[in-house]
């Protein structure tokens, strides 16, 4: 199976310009997969294969530190990096992230280059 | 006062810039309020509020003949089959971008913040004038969009702007 990248965002807008901008950054995957909050993405991942996770922090339903606490504790997606997509560029909530598990950040706006920089290494 | 609305004009005026470049690839330019065609042109409102470290409420307007651009191009879809949800969401995720664009430049880099879920306004600008610190108007593909911001401790937001 080709390898697929899963966009975790409220924003209908913002999933289709992450889609938008990964498509444009060059990386080798075939599939995108998108949910609109931590809760859905974590049904999905029941039932789906997923090798990267990007995902938005401030979210309704289930925000994205609550989708890593959770992902965290499951040890059939644990593994599986997470970069988060946020506006909240604060040292403290990047560090929170990371220390739940997520493999990077990236702020918007952001432009193709950014994916390809933060994202080369992990997929 | 003046001083803190040039401050704040200045670094407004380059995250809307990169805020629609980057977004929608939509080039804006700042202009002068009699020169918004916005008699003619509906808007579409929502707001914004950064909750810490000091409380400011952001408004954008956008045309909504604007936002259907944007949605055409983004969801690569015909005219007929936009929706008012995919506008709309166009609206909130730009304030959304804009807001936290705007206080990644006005605060200092290991400062957190906190803001709210963006969300629409349908009535009149509800704030007192005495709260609104600046009002911007800008063209983008010659169809109007305006920012406002609101803040009642103007002399905090002044001592981050000179951070």
């Amino acid at each position: 199976m080709g390898k697929r990248i899963l966009i975790i965002d409220d924003s209908s807008t913002m999933r289709k310009i992450v889609s938008r901008s990964l498509r444009q950054a060059g990386l080798d995957f075939d599939e995108i997969l998108e949910a609109a909050d931590g809760q859905e993405a974590l049904d999905l991942l029941e039932k789906e294969k997923v090798d990267l996770i990007l995902s938005d922090i401030n979210m309704p339903n289930m925000d994205g530190m609550e989708f890593l606490r959770q992902k965290k504790e499951n040890d059939s997606i644990k593994d599986i990096p997470v970069v988060m997509i946020t506006t909240e560029g604060g040292a403290d909530i990047i560090g929170e992230a990371k220390s739940l598990g997520a493999a990077g950040s990236i702020k918007k706006p952001f432009k193709p280059e950014t994916i390809n920089e933060v994202l080369s290494d992990l997929i | 006062m003046e001083e803190l609305q040039q401050l704040l004009g200045e670094k407004l005026s380059g995250v809307v810039e990169e805020t629609f470049e980057n977004m929608a690839f939509i080039s804006t330019e700042e202009v002068d309020a009699e020169q918004l065609p916005l008699d003619t042109e509906p808007l579409r409102k929502a707001r914004l509020l950064v909750t810490a470290p000091i409380v400011i409420e952001i408004h954008l307007h956008m045309a909504e003949e604007l936002l259907r651009q944007i949605v055409e191009t983004m969801y690569t879809i015909d005219a007929e089959e936009i929706t008012t949800e995919q506008i709309l969401d166009v609206l909130t995720e730009t304030l959304n971008t804009l807001g936290g664009c705007l206080m990644t430049q006005l605060l200092p880099s290991d400062q957190a913040f906190s803001l709210s879920l963006p969300e629409l306004v349908t009535e009149e600008f509800p704030l007192a004038d005495e709260n609104i610190v600046l009002s911007a108007y800008y063209l983008a593909d010659e169809l109007p969009l305006k920012v406002k911001i609101s803040a009642a401790a103007t002399e905090e937001l002044g001592a981050l702007l000179k951070h």
